[in-house]
């Protein structure tokens, strides 16, 4: 008996509805969340989630339950997971506007949608996009969310119910981070080496010109803001795998580079501590870089792993994601156990609504 | 009074009644075990007339025998496996432990798609057996448990052909119903076009783990499943006619149990002894119609057992006529790239020389897979343990684990390590290296390493089992081994040659020094052409060769003993050419599979089997079997 549906009409139906982003139902799946997130999340609130990649025993095939989005509401003391379980989780996003309600996450079996604050978890994507490293909500226009790719950036117009690949530099390369550096809207995406712009949602690339804020493009990122970088013209400093690319203002060129006063090691992550000084983190543990002076100070301390993937402020405690360990939080000059014990914590992100 | 059901001859009457309903008639088990006996008796006699590669018509397999064989082998075994669960209820053996193999296995999930494989093939082939509270069971998985993707050919292939089964069974299920949040329908869409889209793919190009005797079986056992249970017709008959392109593709490469040459994907105990591999297992129920489980492996052998596909007698007679000394070409591909290279795809020549004594098979080297990587081999027919030498430089690095997985490269390695423990052993026997650099002329071979600075090791192993006939080293360097009727002559181009006793091999490592040629030379031959003292006295010169390679000179000429001439020329090492006779040998980009079994020119979607008079054509664009 073979399987009765009309599988070219529901087909041809999706198709139509790519062609119009702008839909009754996505303008009603955003309402619906703006109220929702009215209710229930007070005005205000902080919010932090972890993405968790695997446990170090982890190989495909053998399951790995503790995987996913994790959540705190307490400065990032206590953890829930909020799900997908058992995925390879690399990367999220929120719409602001919703304060909770549609997250996003990355993961190897393509992009993952809640649009209940996690209860419940939809995969949007299909057999085309895998291994997503990273997704991005435009918070101008929360349509659009961009998804970058190891074999390629892609994007959706309709919050997510459908992508595209877009045709141009980055249709088939690695695509690792993503990043809206300001206002406007300004798409940064990291691949393999290069770092492209774009102001038209991608249809269109510029090997990297500059950008106004480059704080906060995790894995690739900028020095801190301040004086100091202004007397320096604007410095921008872009982590890579080998190391760390310092460029001027200008267009992000020239070989990695080691920070200057910091030890050589692959740098993962970067968040401003403040003025000229930026907390920066790799496979040699925590340092604090201060770019007047110019001196690297090591944090790593008593630190589980060495290896730390991610960091975030909480208040003003630095939270790092280790590969394997699960999160520390500094406390004065030594790092204490903060959740998600034997985790690799592949991101940390901070929300605010 | 005696429960003749519950007898041993009870249970294997009904075993075999239960096969014969299905595939021969409905008849007495009794009289069907009498039928057997007799088929067996004949077969023998048969077979003791008339040796394999002279055999003109192979009978399909597998034969009603061999599928009951197979399925009491499985469900004799205790493993905590679902086939095995299957196999037991199917022949009504020890069903309350198979029972309680399939809570459990409800109960604690994991494995992901290969959970979901097995899950698919029970349900489906136990679906008379299964009451409402099973199936509820079965189909609240779909919901509860979340079995991931994974990031392979054969990971895909598992998981899509699984849920497009699911899905069409319960075509109902809402998005709420399922763990990825999607409905019945779209679920079935999504993995439709995923394997629709694979078939087309592979047709043209072939698959990305190809000929691989680890991972094979992971190919043809969800393949077999979807075939007997899809409601779609066409994608029935697409689907078989990819079982065939599989094994016909793998045929053309067995020799007397072992699966010969260059290999995408090999297994640590597998490379070092072929007929371990798991792709045995299938080799012997559809090539010797024989049952063959390796170390216990191949409970998969149920949902054979239980198929409709029947292996056509042509990919029968590919697999076993070795009558004369032949060469088989395949272009394959690369795994998925994803950083460090400018293509997606690397093309690979893969070169074959069979014999009925030998196989010498390569690819040009580099690297193609990651970890598991087997780039060239001696397959000897003998039937001793370890039947085979090749060589490798054991490599490893951020670059390798860069280019093939998506996290932070330095990070994989170590994740690698973990899961893969020989991947960073310098002792390891599989794996590519992005300094080897391979070329094959019929009988002859040359693997050249120019191994830099950088490199994780700075040496050359190869591997010589002690299961050889014979094995010595002469004056004028070369090394000698006979196994059976196949000769090989080895020389190595290393000042210095390290012998280490292991305990089922001689590894000869060659040290390699930075920035200077290291590699050996290989050249194969027949008790039928010559003897073994012959074929020792036709080596008595060493190879002319340079350690530093230079424009435009031959880095390795070598005049083989039947008056070949064969060279290799180039400055670098990713551009020496081979030269035969002093014609350039160019890299054929064009024949997906050239050789007298098989033919296909790459993106034609068409595959031409040969065996004798006999041609059997796959036509992917009209989807049509013709011969």
């Amino acid at each position: 008996m073979p399987y009765q549906h009309d599988w070219a009409s529901s087909r041809n139906h999706q198709r139509t509805a790519q062609a119009t982003p702008c839909s009754y139902r996505t303008a009603l799946l955003f309402a619906t969340a703006l109220w929702a997130a009215l209710l229930q999340q007070p005005a205000g609130a902080t919010t932090f989630y972890a993405v968790v990649l695997a446990t170090p025993r982890y190989a495909v095939g053998a399951s790995t339950l503790q995987s996913g989005l994790f959540v705190s509401t307490d400065n990032a003391h206590t953890w829930r997971q909020l799900g997908p379980r058992n995925v390879k989780g690399y990367s999220m996003d929120a719409v602001d506007s919703s304060r909770g309600r549609i997250l996003f996450m990355a993961a190897g079996n393509g992009v993952h949608r809640s649009t209940d604050f996690g209860a419940t978890w939809r995969i949007v994507t299909d057999w085309r996009m895998t291994e997503v490293m990273d997704v991005m909500v435009d918070q101008h226009d929360p349509r659009w969310i961009y998804a970058a790719t190891a074999f390629g950036f892609w994007r959706s117009g309709d919050g997510g119910d459908h992508w595209e690949n877009p045709p141009g530099e980055l249709h088939g390369g690695y695509t690792y981070r993503l990043q809206t550096p300001g206002p406007g809207n300004e798409l940064v995406v990291a691949g393999e080496n290069r770092f492209f712009r774009s102001t038209d949602h991608g249809s269109s690339w510029q090997a990297m010109g500059s950008f106004t804020e480059p704080r906060g493009i995790l894995g690739i990122v900028g020095c801190a803001d301040g004086s100091c970088s202004a007397s320096r013209g604007g410095c921008r400093m872009y982590a890579t795998g080998e190391g760390v690319m310092v460029a001027a203002a200008g267009p992000a060129r020239g070989a990695p580079a080691q920070l200057p006063g910091c030890p050589r090691m692959n740098v993962y992550a970067m968040i401003s501590a403040g003025g000229a000084s930026a907390y920066v983190a790799g496979d040699s543990g925590v340092w604090l870089y201060n770019a007047c002076t110019p001196r690297c100070e090591e944090r790593t301390a008593n630190i589980a792993n060495p290896i730390v993937h991610a960091l975030v402020m909480a208040n003003d405690t630095l939270v790092a994601g280790t590969y394997g360990d699960g999160l520390f939080r500094m406390a004065g000059n030594s790092w204490v156990q903060s959740g998600l014990e034997g985790s690799i914590v592949w991101t940390l992100r901070r929300k605010e609504w | 009074m005696v429960n003749w059901k519950r007898t041993a001859f009870g249970r294997t009457a009904a075993a075999a009644r239960y096969v014969a309903q299905r595939y021969v008639c409905c008849i007495p088990a009794p009289a069907l075990l009498l039928l057997c006996a007799a088929l067996c008796t004949m077969r023998a006699a048969a077979q003791s007339q008339e040796s394999p590669s002279h055999r003109t018509a192979w009978p399909a397999t597998p034969s009603a025998e061999l599928r009951f064989k197979a399925l009491k082998a499985v469900a004799d075994d205790r493993a905590n496996f679902l086939p095995v669960a299957a196999a037991k209820l199917k022949l009504n053996i020890d069903t309350a432990f198979a029972w309680q193999l399939v809570d459990t296995f409800l109960t604690h999930p994991v494995g992901d798609m290969f959970w979901l494989y097995p899950a698919v093939g029970f349900y489906f082939h136990c679906k008379d057996r299964l009451n409402s509270y099973w199936r509820g069971r079965f189909r609240g998985m779909m919901k509860s448990y979340s079995p991931y993707r994974g990031d392979t050919e054969n990971h895909y292939l598992m998981y899509y052909s699984a849920i497009l089964l699911f899905s069409q069974e319960w075509p109902e299920l809402g998005r709420g119903d399922w763990f990825n949040g999607k409905s019945s329908a779209e679920n079935y869409a999504d993995a439709k076009e995923y394997i629709d889209h694979w078939i087309d793919d592979v047709a043209a190009n072939s698959v990305t783990e190809w000929d691989s005797p680890r991972y094979v079986y992971l190919y043809i056992t969800p393949l077999l499943v979807l075939r007997d249970f899809t409601n779609d017709p066409l994608l029935r008959k697409r689907v078989d006619m990819m079982i065939e392109y599989l094994l016909a593709d793998f045929a053309a490469e067995y020799l007397n149990g072992s699966y010969c040459g260059a290999h995408s994907r090999h297994g640590d105990n597998s490379v070092i002894d072929p007929r371990r591999a798991e792709a045995g297992t299938y080799a012997g129920f559809y090539f010797e119609d024989s049952l063959a489980m390796p170390n216990g492996l191949g409970n998969e052998l149920t949902f054979a057992a239980l198929s409709g596909f029947q292996c056509p007698p042509i990919i029968r007679a590919i697999a076993h006529d070795r009558d004369t000394a032949f060469v088989h070409t395949e272009l394959k591909r690369s795994r998925a790239k994803m950083r460090s290279s400018s293509e997606r795809y690397t093309l690979a020549g893969k070169y074959d020389f069979m014999t009925p004594d030998y196989c010498l098979g390569s690819v040009p080297g580099g690297l193609l897979q990651p970890i598991q990587q087997h780039s060239w081999d001696v397959t000897f027919a003998s039937p001793k343990p370890n039947n085979t030498i090749f060589g490798l430089h054991p490599q490893w690095s951020a670059m390798e684990a860069g280019m093939f997985f998506p996290e932070e490269p330095e990070l994989i390695v170590g994740s690698i390590a973990r899961t893969k423990g020989s991947y960073t052993n310098e002792n390891k026997w599989v794996g590519g290296s992005p300094y080897e650099h391979i070329v094959q002329y019929r009988n002859m071979l040359a693997a050249l390493y120019a191994i830099p600075a950088e490199a994780s090791t700075h040496h050359v192993d190869l591997f010589l089992p002690k299961s050889l006939d014979e094995c010595d080293r002469s004056d004028s360097g070369w090394i000698f081994c006979r196994m059976g009727d196949a000769f090989v002559a080895i020389y190595p181009l290393a000042a210095e040659r390290i012998w280490m006793e292991e305990k089922i091999n001689w590894r000869l490592r060659l040290p390699a020094p930075v920035d200077s040629l290291t590699g050996y030379v290989v050249e194969c031959a027949r008790a039928a052409e010559l003897s073994f003292a012959a074929f020792r006295e036709a080596h008595r010169e060493p190879p002319r060769w340079c350690r530093t390679p230079r424009t435009d000179e031959n880095v390795l000429d070598v005049r083989t003993r039947t008056g070949v001439r064969f060279s290799v020329a180039g400055s670098q090492l990713d551009s020496l050419t081979l030269h035969v006779n002093g014609s350039a040998v160019n890299f054929d980009a064009v024949h997906l599979f050239n050789g007298p079994n098989m033919y296909s020119i790459a993106g034609s979607r068409v595959i031409e089997l040969h065996a004798g008079n006999r041609k059997r054509i796959l036509d992917f664009n009209r989807n049509t079997i013709t011969e």
